[in-house]
């Protein structure tokens, strides 16, 4: 993969494109396989392990916590990759040592600041959750852009081309009444 | 400060120092604000998850579009693709027969069979920093295929007492370039550590070996590798079982 297809790639991703979600996804997939393969992993785990890798890279590019590229997307895939493909060979308890070899990782640091939230969520996060979800497109796009995607209220503006700053404000403080509304009807909400 | 600004620096990642102090006084003395805040924060946890979900369904798809996509293919083929496939079983077994009684497999096909060049796993995430550091340079000279200056941008960095990755990819680069008398002193450093890549090190050693014509040493890192069993398992036992005949 050239580093110019790369780039574009990068920046449809950051956009929030489907089609280049799909895309990015399907043209490393034989790459992350292949690589994978070589390690005591079971296939069906493998294609789990690739998934969750391209979710963590995916997101971490939307959150803005992945600012630019200083290597291809295919590199930092395996880079992700190779970090949770070790973490499960220490829980399959195939290598004795594997708590030292995890401990040495290089990446381990940067790859941990990266990794989804995978904890449980809390009564509150779930029932927020589950009000999200059921909010119009206009609500959970303005709450999408400015949560999960790090987005300032004048980029909110710019990309859904609201009249004003203001404008995107009144939008979001509905979209935020409509979500306590809701958690109030809720059990224990 | 504007408590609603204070909030947009805080989600958009752009808080600085003395914003960051600000929030955090805010947090502690009004409870109206730290309602507020924790809110909002939640809220991002459960948008993140949901994400996840939607996204994760999105691949789940994709696959399921993958394996039907094969499927049809052997469908639609599946008569004339048996013809085919009779011929060439036949053709095949008596290709083999032949093959096996007249030769048997070459250091040099076995080593062909085995070895690809790792792939770069590690890179320099660097915070809006564009300068091209030696190991930036390394890297990318390593993943062009560019190995001879890989080698010389690998040797200049400085290196802990440990071995470490650069290491590895030093000596990947003078194994991709032929020169295995230089790429083993490295690989033996790393196996004998408790580095990251002991298992990928012992692996590309016994290939050195391998393509050295030394058979004894060869298996030796084999068998080692095949009793760690977590790289290349299937791989060594079978090269393993090639150079036992």
């Amino acid at each position: 993969m050239n580093k110019t297809n790369d780039l574009e790639l990068f920046k449809k991703l950051k956009s929030g494109s489907d089609k280049a979600f799909k895309e990015v996804y399907n043209d490393n997939r034989t790459l992350f396989l292949n690589f994978g393969r070589s390690y005591a992993i079971d296939e069906n785990d493998l294609l789990d392990l690739y998934q969750d890798s391209y979710l963590v890279l995916y997101e971490n590019i939307q959150s803005g916590k992945l600012k630019e590229l200083t290597s291809s997307l295919s590199t930092y895939l395996l880079s992700i990759g190779k970090y949770k493909i070790m973490e499960r060979l220490r829980k399959n308890r195939l290598q004795t040592n594997n708590e030292i070899i995890l401990k040495s990782l290089k990446i381990e640091d940067e790859i941990k600041e990266f990794e989804l939230d995978d904890k449980s969520l809390s009564n509150h996060q779930a029932q927020l959750k589950h009000c999200f979800e059921k909010l119009g497109l206009k609500c959970q796009t303005v709450l999408k852009q400015f949560y999960y995607r790090s987005m300032t209220i004048a980029e909110i503006r710019i990309s859904e081309n609201y009249n004003s700053d203001n404008v995107v404000k009144a939008q979001k403080s509905r979209c935020l009444k409509q979500l306590r509304d809701c958690v109030k009807t809720m059990p224990n909400g | 400060m504007d408590k609603e600004l204070l909030i947009e620096l805080y989600f958009s990642q752009q808080l600085d120092d003395s914003r960051l102090m600000e929030l955090q006084d805010l947090l502690e003395n009004d409870e109206d604000f730290r309602k507020d805040f924790e809110f909002q924060k939640d809220l991002k946890s459960a948008i993140l998850i949901s994400e996840k979900e939607r996204l994760k369904k999105i691949l789940i798809n994709e696959e399921q579009q993958i394996g039907s996509a094969s499927n049809n293919v052997k469908t639609l083929v599946w008569p004339q693709f048996l013809k085919i496939a009779a011929i060439l079983v036949l053709f095949m077994a008596v290709s083999w027969f032949v093959y096996i009684n007249l030769s048997s497999p070459t250091i040099a096909n076995l080593y062909a069979d085995n070895y690809s060049p790792y792939p770069n796993t590690y890179y320099e995430i660097s915070r809006g920093n564009d300068e091209m550091t030696p190991e930036r340079s390394a890297f990318v000279a390593y993943e062009t295929g560019d190995y001879q200056r890989a080698i010389k941008e690998f040797s200049v960095i400085q290196k802990p007492l440990e071995p470490n990755y650069i290491d590895f990819y030093l000596a990947q680069s003078y194994m991709a370039q032929g020169n295995y008398e230089k790429a083993i002193p490295y690989f033996v450093k790393l196996k004998q550590s408790t580095s990251e890549l002991k298992e990928e090190s012992l692996w590309y050693l016994s290939l050195c070996y391998l393509k050295l014509n030394k058979k004894d040493e060869a298996e030796n890192n084999l068998k080692t590798l095949i009793q760690n069993a977590s790289y290349k398992l299937e791989e060594a036992k079978v090269l393993l079982d090639e150079l036992a005949d």
